[in-house]
């Protein structure tokens, strides 16, 4: 058996020979989407001999990149039939809830589900430590850093071997530095911690894996770099400094610790993150079934096109065949419009003098992404690639934008050639930008009534302006100055659920209005977290807004902590809650995508376990009023009983939650 | 919502129409006007759009010289006399030299090449470019003969295909300008597409852009054919269609019925052709006989080199009949070493160290080091080069060396006693 790896990193002389001599060939999405595909004939010998595909790591195929995936599988799948051959597909993955159907989104198929694992295990036991409280006003806890430093000493001490994994870089960094300061002051004897991450030199990362294997090490301290695929042996201990997003990634992390037969500890630190602490105070997540769903949307019609176009230049289409849900010919004919393909009697070829898979990323939708270019000390160089949908939010002129902690100032911003030039500052300061979203419900696809609420799903209107943006001082978290920013509005359709309360209930839950909008800024805050969880997408992929669904008025939070109601032409000044007219605030989630990607169904399907999650997440919080952990920032003042910002979500939540009849 | 209109909606939202412009000049909407003028200027640039008008295949025959010699494919024909001067070189010229380095072997049989070019959609390479223009020539006793292929649709290419094997089969060396990357994987590929075996990929080829770059890349401004044309062959090219244009030119065909320049595209690939022929010949001659115009001899010799053949290398840096650069005497020398001809080489070192030439130096050190065991003037040398070397480590540590086995009897040394 000859195995090969083929990727950006394979040298060209050795390429034909991966080509026709590979019985394995091990490769990934891009280089099959933009190297493989497009050139398939100088692997027609590799394809008429294909006969099983193996997709590893199925659940990162998710979102925006899991809908391109699913999109180059049916592109593969097309030249497989030109080449006569039908391979057998194999999907693995971490633990989600919902593997088989993601599998069949995937392939387009049905598959057969196996879940059992006949691999020899050992007793694994598996700690969720929260930090203690030290400050029980405001929430506050230990950080994960020095819980995480403390525990991994004891291991270390007591002989276990131990691997530390962190969400940053910069994490891994000062996490080894902590652990070097006790454990390597000597420099005679041989090294027993090392870091491991991204960033360092081949060789570099070879002679640490080495020295894992051989069991000269007692500590990694590393990021996902070391998650998968790299052989290390075994481990006894697996400490996780914060929560890795999913649920799907904390077991693959821990999966790291655990020889043959041998016990082994996993740790989950928890930070201050509202779903890091949700994590911790529901260890059920880890011992039932797992709550996460993975979606994808391989019909999004702009990321559907680009592989129809990437697909034409392939193999020319025939009449009879499809691509996709949506009508093929329809598709083509949009294409010939535009002169790319040229229709001859049933057949479409590709006629345009470009390479389409050239300009389709599998990571975003259509390419809009802009690059953060450092212009310090006259250099030119690209620091960070920032998407479409959240580049006015985050790369407006005057912004602080950081990479690694350090922070870069954006010195000019070209909205049009999508680059943002930034210098480095020594700034004391981060931004945050002041922006207006408003929600109109253009159509409703369905709902559902419960006692006093609606829960609805649709098509929305979105518009967002960022008007402006504050400087905030670190650590003392103090408002330092404003910033205009004057930049195009950002609109789109897209999908959306949304909740909305009897007007008559909310009267009697409520002393005034004014606390109920609280309450729905808190309650939106709690329930942005748990759908994100839920659906196993960002947080950027999911948009929240508190509006009356006509676009007339949206409420913010305010740098203060309490609600604030605003229309678009009011630019920033507040709008009174006019006793007279009827008060109907809506609680959106929408999809944060032009068109959606498919969040919407599956949010409206969970919609009891996502108000009832959210309840819990605010209710077993260990704060007294609120907190960025459950409700988001609340102001100081706010902690007095009555006027209590958790309280106040959660009989918005419950209002939401209480089911007919 | 129609798709057409979904899109529009989709892509105006995040300004990525500019992108998905054809290169057409109907096409005009900047990516960022409303929706509505977007889709009143498209109606607009839609009225204002000509009929297509309709080309009968029998038509582009006529027009383009030639005959249908299977649905879709047009063949235009011509024939030379072996004689014909093309520029200023006659094509017998191949007849004339040796083409054994250029075939990279035995004398090849000159009725037994095919030239072969093409003209394609595109350049980017990959499934979806299409060579609509294949053009073929070779040598049949007193004539030259050429074949060029017209594809008038994409269902004519197997056909096509087809039809070349003709003469593909018939051959015994491809000769081409870049074919090695460019022709001959496209025309690979365009014949798995349409599942017909061929032997393309097993022919040897003769690529002349290669020998063309060793030979005169030092003295052009660059290695394009055109102007391998201008300096080797004298031929400038009237009311040529310019290269990047051509598949623009076959598009319009297909999409309005355009058929202006269509004759220009087929006159382009003859001529194209037509010097592959002639080059071949002053090429053959370029590496067989040293200092012919314009020809770098460091590159000839190098080439020669590496081919296995120091003694012609030999005789065109010898023979040359001008002053040779640093980097060519510096070739020589290594020559003239390689073959024991020491008192030939450490001259043209000393000539060369003496003009500060580093690389000289370097050789000179250790051929005082090595061959004549004098460790004095070997550091002699090196000290020489320690303040104008990059790598002053590794000289120093040379230096170190050399004072160490200075400073011991030779018989002492361990290299000596084995």
């Amino acid at each position: 058996m000859r195995t090969f790896t083929f990727d950006g990193d394979t040298p060209g002389d050795a390429r034909q020979a991966v080509r026709t001599r590979g019985d394995i060939v091990v490769s990934n999405p891009d280089m099959l989407h933009q190297g493989i595909l497009p050139h398939h004939t100088k692997w027609a010998q590799f394809f008429e001999n294909l006969r099983y595909v193996v997709i590893d790591e199925m659940h990162t195929y998710r979102g925006v990149f899991g809908s391109h995936m699913a999109n180059v599988i049916r592109r593969l799948l097309r030249v497989c039939r030109f080449y006569r051959t039908e391979p057998v597909f194999i999907f693995c993955s971490a633990t989600i809830a919902n593997p088989a159907e993601l599998a069949t989104r995937l392939l387009g198929a049905p598959v057969t589900a196996i879940t059992e694992s006949g691999a020899p295990q050992g007793e694994k036991h598996l700690l969720l430590w929260n930090p203690p409280v030290i400050n029980p006003e405001l929430g506050l806890r230990a950080s994960a850093r020095s819980q995480t430093t403390r525990i991994a000493r004891a291991a270390i001490k007591s002989g276990l071997k131990t691997i530390v994994f962190a969400n940053s870089r910069l994490m891994v960094e000062v996490l080894t530095k902590y652990l070097k300061d006790v454990f390597d002051h000597d420099s005679r004897q041989p090294t027993r911690i090392a870091a491991y991450r991204g960033g360092y030199l081949p060789t570099e990362r070879r002679a640490t894996e080495s020295k894992l294997r051989a069991g000269t090490l007692d500590c990694v301290v590393t990021t996902t770099a070391l998650e998968l695929g790299v052989d290390i042996g075994g481990l006894d201990v697996c400490i996780l400094n914060g929560y890795p997003g999913t649920i799907a990634g904390t077991w693959q992390r821990l999966g790291r610790a655990g020889r043959r037969n041998r016990t082994s500890l996993g740790v989950l630190v928890a930070t201050s993150e509202p779903l890091d602490q949700y994590i911790v105070r529901n260890p059920d997540f880890f011992t039932g079934a797992s709550p996460e769903h993975a979606r994808i949307a391989p019909d999004q019609l702009l990321i559907l096109m680009d592989h129809v176009r990437c697909a034409a230049f392939e193999l020319p289409f025939t009449a009879d065949e499809s691509f996709g849900g949506e009508n093929l010919v329809e598709m083509l004919a949009h294409l010939e419009e535009l002169g790319v393909v040229h229709r001859e009697g049933k057949r479409w070829h590709w006629v345009a003098d470009s390479y389409p898979a050239s300009a389709v990323s599998l990571r975003s939708i259509a390419d809009g992404n802009f690059v953060v270019v450092d212009t310090t000390g006259g250099k030119q160089e690209v620091i960070a690639e920032v998407d479409y949908s959240s580049a006015a939010l985050t790369l407006y002129e005057g912004a602080i934008y950081l990479v690694q902690a350090s922070p870069w100032q954006v010195e000019r911003l070209d909205w049009k050639g999508r680059k943002a030039f930034v210098t480095k500052t020594a700034a004391d300061y981060y931004t945050d930008a002041i922006d207006y979203t408003r929600l109109k419900i253009l159509d409703r696809f369905e709902d559902t009534a419960g006692a006093t609420s609606v829960c609805n799903r649709g098509e929305v209107h979105v518009v967002r302006r960022v008007s402006g943006y504050k400087k905030i001082r670190y650590y003392t978290h103090e408002n330092v100055g404003y910033g205009p920013v004057n930049l195009p509005d950002h609109e789109m359709h897209t999908t959306a659920v949304w909740w909305q309360v009897d007007p008559r209930a909310l009267q009697n839950a409520f002393p005034n209005r004014w606390q109920a909008l609280d309450g729905f800024l808190g309650a939106a805050y709690a329930i942005h977290s748990i759908a994100v969880l839920l659906t196993m997408s960002d947080r950027h992929d999911l948009g929240r807004a508190i509006g009356d669904g006509e676009g007339e008025w949206f409420a913010t939070t305010e740098s203060h902590g309490r609600g604030k109601l605003q229309t678009l032409s009011s630019e920033g000044e507040p709008v009174e809650l006019d006793a007279a007219k009827e008060f109907v605030p809506a609680l959106f989630l929408y999809d944060n995508y032009p068109g959606g990607i498919g969040l919407s169904v599956p949010l409206y399907d969970l919609r009891d376990q996502v108000i009832a999650r959210a309840r819990s997440l605010i209710e077993h919080c260990d704060c007294k009023f609120g907190c960025p952990a459950c409700v988001g920032p609340i102001l100081g003042t706010d902690e007095e009983g009555e006027r209590s910002p958790k309280n106040a979500a959660i009989r918005v939540l419950d209002l939401l939650g209480a089911r007919a009849g | 919502m129609d798709l057409r209109a979904r899109l529009k909606e989709l892509e105006a939202r995040l300004g990525v129409g500019q992108r998905q412009q054809p290169p057409s000049p109907l096409a005009t909407e900047p990516g960022v006007l409303p929706l509505a003028a977007r889709l009143q200027r498209l109606a607009a640039a839609q009225a204002a759009k000509p009929a297509k008008r309709v080309v009968s295949q029998e038509e582009l025959a006529r027009l383009l010289g030639g005959y249908l010699c299977a649905e879709g494919v047009v063949l235009v024909e011509n024939s030379l006399p072996v004689s014909h001067v093309h520029g200023r070189v006659p094509f017998s010229q191949i007849h004339e030299i040796s083409l054994d380095f250029l075939a990279g072997g035995a004398e090849p049989n000159r009725e037994h090449l095919l030239f072969i070019d093409t003209e394609t959609t595109g350049l980017s390479g990959g499934t979806g470019t299409v060579a609509f223009v294949l053009g073929l020539a070779r040598i049949n006793g007193d004539t030259v003969e050429v074949r060029q292929y017209f594809l008038t649709c994409f269902a004519g290419e197997p056909a096509m295909l087809e039809h070349a094997l003709g003469w593909i089969t018939d051959t015994s060396h491809l000769v081409s300008f870049n074919g090695k990357s460019f022709d001959i994987p496209l025309l690979v590929t365009r014949y798995r597409l349409a599942r017909i075996a061929n032997p393309l990929s097993a022919l040897p080829h003769m690529d002349l852009l290669h020998r063309t770059r060793s030979a005169f890349k030092r003295n052009w401004p660059d290695c394009r054919l055109q102007t391998a044309e201008q300096y080797l062959l004298k031929l400038f090219r009237d009311d040529d269609v310019p290269g990047h244009l051509i598949p623009q030119i076959w598009t319009d065909l297909l999409q309005h019925g355009e058929t202006r320049n269509l004759r220009g595209v087929v006159d382009h690939n003859r001529i194209d052709i037509l010097s592959l022929i002639a080059l071949a010949g002053v090429l053959g001659k370029t590496y067989a006989e040293p200092g012919q115009e314009y020809a770098d001899p460091l590159g000839i010799a190098r080439a020669h080199r590496r081919a296995g053949d120091e003694l012609t290398a030999l005789l065109h840096l010898e023979d040359h009949g001008e002053p040779l650069s640093d980097d060519a005497q510096l070739e020589l020398a290594g020559l003239y070493a390689r073959s024991g001809h020491w008192d030939k080489a450490v001259p043209v070192w000393e000539s060369l160290a003496e003009k500060h030439v580093l690389c000289a130096m370097e050789r000179l050190a250790i051929y005082h080091e090595h061959k004549q065991r004098d460790f004095q003037t070997a550091l002699q040398w090196t000290e020489r080069m320690l303040p104008l070397s990059q790598e002053a480590g590794a000289v120093e540590k040379r230096r170190a060396r050399l004072v160490r086995k200075s400073n011991q009897p030779a018989a002492l040394s361990p290299r000596a006693r084995v």
